[in-house]
């Protein structure tokens, strides 16, 4: 048996002491751009010349409800000490209750943002298995013919408002030709079939074996998703073709034909793998924005998700409601940009 | 080969969604579906907000004592109140059915319905509103509405008017929705009047009880076996929030929904061409209207008042904008009420009579002014209407939109010039309803309770005023008609505060296979009723 050194140990004991630094000074960096996130959508909210109470109550409130109203909200307080009770409550893990709602935050939160979990994450799936390959054909086929096309389907993509998108596809795929189902999840004769698990219903219905209620779930999904990803798509098809031009015109790639390799080769394991890195950042930032909620397709769509509920939250002036987003927003966008680091150093050997 | 792959994957993903929906099916012929928007339900209990929306969601939870046939509003009908008399003294004295039971199994007493007619007062809840228009306070309501016996109800009229105003503004409305007093206490928190348990649970005894209530996604509603009317022919009731128009009009016409609440006018004029649909263009409550603050000093001038009533171009208007929006009806006492004249107010978009009016009043050269409006059709399109003809007289008119929190928030406030708005009375059968909205103002200080819009137009006339409340207190209806022709034509005098637009209607859309849903003006339409072919 060996034992370390003392300076090995020391040495030890510094790199450790350097992780705690690292992982105290990320920590610190997570809690002040999430406070800080919190408190200028305080300050926003409440200067707004929107009157919460009336959008609660409507023009015509009564004067003696507008007062109860005003108390519970806690607007008779200064905004200072309106912030403080909100930060002191969620330190201990409450959000408070939502107006629109009359439900803890906490408890909406988990019920809507399931539903944008699955749209946005089977919308990422299309935007990324169309949109990469996408992207190195029309670079490999630079001012080809199917870079013209691509770059036409791409651009429409760009340009489409999402929400003339959902409302054709809803005229032609539902309305016409009946092939996905309209609004909503799921059709109201498969409700309460599947337990609550996870609230991404596909998940849950394969988990509980009701195929079925699987297959609903996904008619549904589809064209909400399909709409989506294609806008997704055409931003990650552009990005991808102008990462591989880039690499396309570097001496390794030539290096590498003369060399002999296969024209796929050269394409997917030199070129392709060289972009990556880049690529995921542009992946994990769609991701961000695909989660936030698409809330035009949730509307078209009637999908009862995240997006909807946050422009519900801001038109009544919930502040409950809409802080709790926000901070949510910023957890994900925080732990999606950590998840991006922690994998450019899987595939970028120069970080490790 | 890994092109091949690929394109073959993303294939197999569009072929899966695409395959042929396995779950479109024409709707059960038990259970009605219906789609409308639901983000302004905010909460279930039913003397709190109100929504349109919601009041048809309560319709269905909660009995009321009487209803309005929808068919002719001033006609009451009996719910859980089985008779009633008015005694000389001008008291309202009711009896109640007594088979009538809450969700709950509670029976509905009298002790339920004084405590439900108490609670939106002492609880500061929205439909206290109903109450003090007729004189009722948390001071004196709990001595004025009283039990006696287990089924026999006492109103003693606060003031002199007239209690069937009473019966008409609170008592039909879902402002006089009855609540299961024993369930409600039980669940009191803070002396809150169960309002936070009744915001997201069930207290009523209506023909449907909740089953759930997914906010921004779904309620449903299940039939209450035990109601005394024997239950409805539907078991269930879906509510789907479809917030898109058009995507709820496509969900008809696909059979999908039985009924569309909140499509757009466009959507009606092409289903007005289908079949399968009955659109019902139904008189609704209130107008829509250009509202004038009367402190502002150039419209504090009813010579001004009566010449931007030259300026809007109302035949354009109805016919491009309000055609399923409102009807044209520009009185102040809403078409075929008691009171009301037989021949409308004669309005015209004239250039030259508004400038003639203007030029009285000192203003030959014309003038800036504001207008408030929402953002949404038809508010924006009036505002904008009215823009461009005022211009024609020299006015400048300043358009801001905002949301109804920002737009109507300053009219509160009292500082605004022109707002559109929706709205004047007509909730109900009796014409009190229109002219204590748009002409009553007993108190035009800034700490008055009753904040009505004659109010926000600071619009003040004592003698007015002692008119209205003479004519609510009147009990002979003949009497009572001319009483109001003579409240109209002095109101005429003054200078209104309001340009009407037209009479409001609310349409709605539902599939012919449907029958017995009447579209009620009130925003009660009962859904037990209806009957699938």
């Amino acid at each position: 048996m060996t034992f370390p050194s003392g300076t090995e140990t020391a040495g030890r004991y510094a790199a450790y002491g350097r992780r705690a630094n690292n992982g105290a000074r990320l920590l610190g960096s997570v809690l002040a751009t999430l406070f800080g996130l919190l408190v200028l959508t305080f300050v926003i909210g409440r200067v707004l010349p929107a009157d919460p109470v009336i959008a609660i109550l409507g023009d015509d409130y009564d004067p003696a409800a507008y007062q109860r109203v005003f108390l519970e909200l806690g607007l008779d307080q200064p905004l200072y000490v309106q912030f403080g009770i909100y930060i002191k409550n969620i330190l201990t893990g409450d959000l408070g209750n939502a107006v629109i709602t009359g439900r803890p935050v906490i408890q909406d939160i988990l019920r809507v943002f399931p539903a944008t979990m699955e749209l946005a994450t089977i919308s990422l799936l299309i935007a990324v298995l169309v949109g990469v390959p996408l992207g190195v054909i029309a670079a490999v086929n630079r001012d080809r013919l199917p870079d013209h096309i691509i770059r036409v389907v791409t651009l429409l993509g760009f340009s489409a408002p999402v929400f003339w998108l959902g409302l054709m596809g809803l005229v032609v795929f539902y309305a016409h030709l009946g092939w996905v189902a309209g609004s909503g999840r799921l059709s109201l004769f498969y409700l309460d079939l599947v337990p609550y698990r996870t609230g991404l219903i596909l998940l849950d219905s394969l988990l509980a074996g009701e195929m079925d209620v699987f297959w609903d779930a996904l008619n549904h999904l589809v064209l909400p998703a399909s709409i989506l990803g294609y806008a997704s798509m055409a931003y990650i098809a552009r990005m991808t073709r102008s990462f591989m031009l880039a690499q396309m015109n570097q001496e390794y790639i030539l290096t590498a034909r003369i060399k002999g390799c296969s024209p796929n080769a050269v394409i997917w394991k030199h070129a392709f793998k060289n972009i990556r890195v880049q690529l995921l950042t542009i992946v994990a930032l769609t991701y961000g924005g695909l989660v936030d909620g698409a809330v035009l397709i949730e509307t078209v769509f009637a999908w009862p998700g995240f997006g909807q509920y946050m422009v519900g939250a801001l038109t009544f002036g919930d502040m409950n409601a809409v802080l709790g987003c926000v901070l949510l927003i910023g957890i994900i966008f925080v732990g999606l940009n950590l998840l991006s680091d922690a994998l450019y150093r899987v595939f970028d050997p120069r970080t490790k | 080969m890994f092109k091949s792959n690929t394109i073959a994957a993303c294939l197999l993903v569009f072929a899966v969604g695409a395959a042929p929906d396995r779950a479109l099916a024409e709707t059960p012929s038990d259970q009605l579906v219906i789609g409308m928007t639901l983000a302004n339900v905010l909460q279930m209990d039913p003397h709190d907000t109100g929504s349109y929306e919601k009041s048809h969601i309560s319709t269905q939870m909660y009995d009321r004592l009487v209803e309005m046939d929808p068919e002719n509003e001033s006609i009451l009908r009996p719910l859980l109140a089985e008779s009633w008399e008015f005694e000389e003294n001008g008291d309202l004295v009711m009896q109640l059915r007594q088979d009538a039971v809450f969700h709950s199994g509670n029976k509905v007493t009298a002790e339920d319905v004084v405590y439900s007619l108490h609670r939106p007062l002492l609880g500061a809840m929205n439909a206290s509103s109903t109450f003090r228009d007729v004189g009722f306070t948390p001071e004196n309501v709990e001595e004025l509405i009283t039990a006696e016996g287990d089924y026999t109800v006492r109103i003693r009229r606060p003031s002199d008017m007239n209690l069937v105003i009473f019966m008409y503004s609170a008592l039909a409305q879902t402002a006089g929705s009855i609540v299961d007093k024993q369930l409600v206490l039980e669940n009191e928190v803070d002396g809150d009047f169960g309002n936070a348990f009744l915001k997201n649970n069930d207290g009523g005894s209506g023909p449907f009880s909740l089953n759930r209530w997914n906010p921004n996604e779904l309620i449903v509603l299940d039939r209450f076996d035990d109601h005394w009317l024997g239950g409805s022919e539907m078991s269930r009731i879906f509510i789907m929030h479809i917030p898109e128009a058009q995507a709820q009009r496509l969900q008809l016409e696909r059979g999908d929904i039985d009924m569309a609440y909140t499509l757009s006018p466009s959507d009606y004029a092409s289903l007005d061409a289908n079949p399968d649909i009955d659109v019902q263009k139904v008189i609704g409550d209130g107008y829509y209207h250009i509202a004038m603050s009367t402190d502002h000093e150039i419209l504090g001038d009813p010579k001004v008042r009566l010449a931007l009533r030259y300026l809007v171009p109302y035949d354009g208007l109805q016919e491009s904008v309000m055609t399923y929006f409102s009807e044209p009806w520009h009185q102040p006492i809403s078409r075929g009420k008691v009171g009301a004249f037989d021949e409308d107010l004669p309005v015209s978009y004239d250039v030259d009579k508004a400038k003639e009016l203007l030029a009285e009043a000192g203003y030959a050269d014309g003038m800036e002014l504001e207008i408030l409006t929402l953002s949404q059709p038809p508010f924006i399109d009036i505002a904008t209407a009215f823009q461009e003809s005022a211009s024609a007289a020299g006015i400048d008119v300043k358009v801001t939109q905002g949301a109804g929190s920002v737009v109507y928030g300053q009219m509160r406030q009292r500082e605004f010039d022109l707002i559109v708005g929706r709205n004047l009375g007509g909730k109900y059968g009796d014409p009190h309803s229109n002219v204590a909205s748009s002409m009553y103002n007993p108190d035009n200080t800034e700490a008055s309770s009753l904040q009505n819009y004659a109010w926000r137009c600071s619009f003040y006339d004592e003698e007015l005023n002692a008119m209205i409340e003479a004519a609510a207190a009147e009990q002979d209806e003949s009497k009572r008609a001319e009483m109001y022709h003579e409240i109209q034509n002095h109101y005429e005098e003054l200078g209104p505060p309001f340009v009407m637009i037209g009479q409001r209607i609310d349409p709605f859309a539902v599939r012919t296979n449907v029958k017995g849903v009447i579209r009620h003006p009130s925003w009660t339409t009962r859904w037990d009723l209806a009957v699938k072919e």
